[in-house]
């Protein structure tokens, strides 16, 4: 028996976990955003009048976590838009393939007569 | 290394406080993250679907990092209050050798460490970072404002601190903390139309100063309006009350010049004396002060069972512009991948790549150069 060709295999995709997904990874990056916006405008007022050693390592450190949170955040939504796209072009592949199989089957329907 | 160190400690364990609260609204947000992950990867091909497995984990990651972080301002927090010292307009200065004593051992490592590091100037400690007082022009007044929000632009702040700038794609979600003092610099605008209606405008003043703060709750905010809102009003009518029934009985007909000085003293007299009473009745929260709860409901933001009218429409907006942009991407991804299959020549080599079924290959790339495909992609007939 002659190998099904590439556009019998079936598209795996699902709306509602790519929806869900995408819900999840946009609320994730909001909380993140969020918790920055407050940190950002609590830190100038925590450490006025903080002077020594122990400031000096809240600063040492404090940047590199505030700008780590910054690129998560843009990593999370670009996330939930790679997530959409990857279900997107799914959607337009499923429709594809289909096509093709409608034309496979009129075409060895024509060559069985 | 300096012999003196100096800090508010109630300041630093403000901190900690709000750190810890977001390290457990961010913990339940990954875990979110991780079961939407489970439900996902089975039901999407492996060709049809984004690898977000470790994302859940960098946001635990990151948390944890906070934690760390605010877990030992906490401890340099108790240390400098432990340590006694001298107390000057809430700064308490001590000697750096006693309150490093005082701190747990890898705290203590942590600070010995830093020595020599250069110290970063976080800004004015009375004015919110740039980038949030921008952003309170476009989400907070117009939010208070009840015309909607604008969150559709998506990107992120660049740099921290007094660096800190917003790029006009920045989410407009992040305004809603900006401090009070910002809601202040906007209260011209909160105040027009309300201009001589003292009791409404010291209301409304309350309510977006406190909405601007994580310290209250939605019932509270209102309560402590209503009652600047009635306190002033009721200040301002005996102001009123009071001069004009000084200046019948004081001044006499024909003296206006004493009867206005009576008048506009007595409700500048009243006025003070109300804000003075209403400060103390109503309090307000230190510098960096929050409600943990508070925090960390609002970083939490909306969860699995929650209804979906609690979502505020700037999530909505939010969630509809990454949506927008990954249709975009997706459909041109399917054109990169599979643009030759929408020409109208397909070139035989295409075809050959795309390993497509051989009568299909042989009705199609038969026909010579210039000829149009027999079937289009909506299935119609085209004529050769």
């Amino acid at each position: 028996m002659a190998e099904r060709p590439w556009f019998y295999e079936t598209v795996v995709s699902d709306h509602e976990t790519a929806d869900t997904a995408l819900h999840q990874l946009t609320y994730c990056a909001i909380s993140l955003a969020e918790a920055l916006a407050l940190l950002e405008a609590d830190v100038p007022v925590v450490v006025d009048g903080w002077d020594g050693l122990a400031r000096q390592a809240f600063d040492q450190q404090m940047p590199g976590i505030l700008s780590a949170g910054h690129q998560l955040v843009s990593v999370l939504l670009a996330a939930g838009a790679a997530v959409t796209a990857a279900y997107e072009s799914s959607v337009h592949e499923a429709d594809l393939r289909a096509r093709l199989r409608a034309d496979h089957r009129l075409e060895a329907a024509g060559a069985g007569r | 290394m300096n012999l003196e160190a100096s800090a508010r400690p109630e300041r630093l364990a403000n901190l900690a406080e709000t750190a810890a609260a977001i390290v457990e609204a961010l913990t339940g947000r990954a875990g979110h993250l991780q079961d939407a992950w489970y439900a996902y990867r089975p039901a999407n091909g492996s060709g049809w679907r984004c690898d977000f497995s470790g994302l859940d984990e960098a946001l635990l990651a990151w948390a944890e990092t906070l934690g760390g972080i605010g877990a030992f301002t906490g401890q340099v927090g108790q240390a400098f209050a432990a340590a006694g010292g001298r107390t000057r307009e809430g700064v308490v200065t001590v000697a750096q050798p006693r309150m490093l004593d005082l701190l747990p051992c890898d705290a203590r490592i942590a600070a010995e460490e830093a020595e020599g590091a250069a110290e970063i100037d976080w800004g004015d400690p009375h004015r919110p970072p740039a980038w949030l007082e921008d952003l309170a022009t476009t989400s907070m007044v117009v939010g208070h404002l009840s015309e909607g929000v604008d969150a559709t632009q998506v990107g992120f702040v660049v740099g921290t601190g007094a660096d800190a700038r917003w790029s006009p794609a920045t989410p407009a979600v992040l305004g809603r903390f900006a401090s009070a003092e910002a809601v202040a610099s906007f209260g011209s605008v909160l105040g027009v139309g309300a201009a001589g209606l003292s009791g409404v405008a010291a209301g409304i003043e309350q309510w977006a100063g406190d909405r601007g703060t994580l310290a209250f709750t939605g019932g509270e905010v209102a309560g402590r309006a209503i009652t600047r809102g009635v306190g002033t009003g009721a200040a301002a009518l005996g102001g009123g009350l009071i001069g004009g029934a000084a200046a019948s009985s004081l001044c006499g007909p024909g003296a206006p010049a004493c009867a206005g000085v009576l008048i506009v003293g007595a409700g500048i007299g009243t006025s003070a004396g109300g804000d003075w009473i209403l400060d103390r009745v109503l309090g307000r929260p230190g510098p960096a002060e929050h409600d943990p709860r508070l925090v960390r409901d609002e970083v939490a933001g909306y969860e699995p069972g929650d209804r979906p009218g609690d979502v505020p429409d700037s999530t909505w907006d939010l969630i509809e512009s990454v949506e927008t942009q990954g249709e975009i991407a997706g459909e041109a991804e399917f054109a990169t991948r599979r643009g030759g299959l929408f020409e109208h020549d397909i070139p035989p080599e295409v075809v050959r790549d795309l390993e497509l079924p051989a009568p299909w290959v042989e009705r199609e790339a038969q026909f010579p150069p210039g000829w149009l495909r027999a079937r289009d992609l909506d299935g119609e007939m085209v004529a050769p």
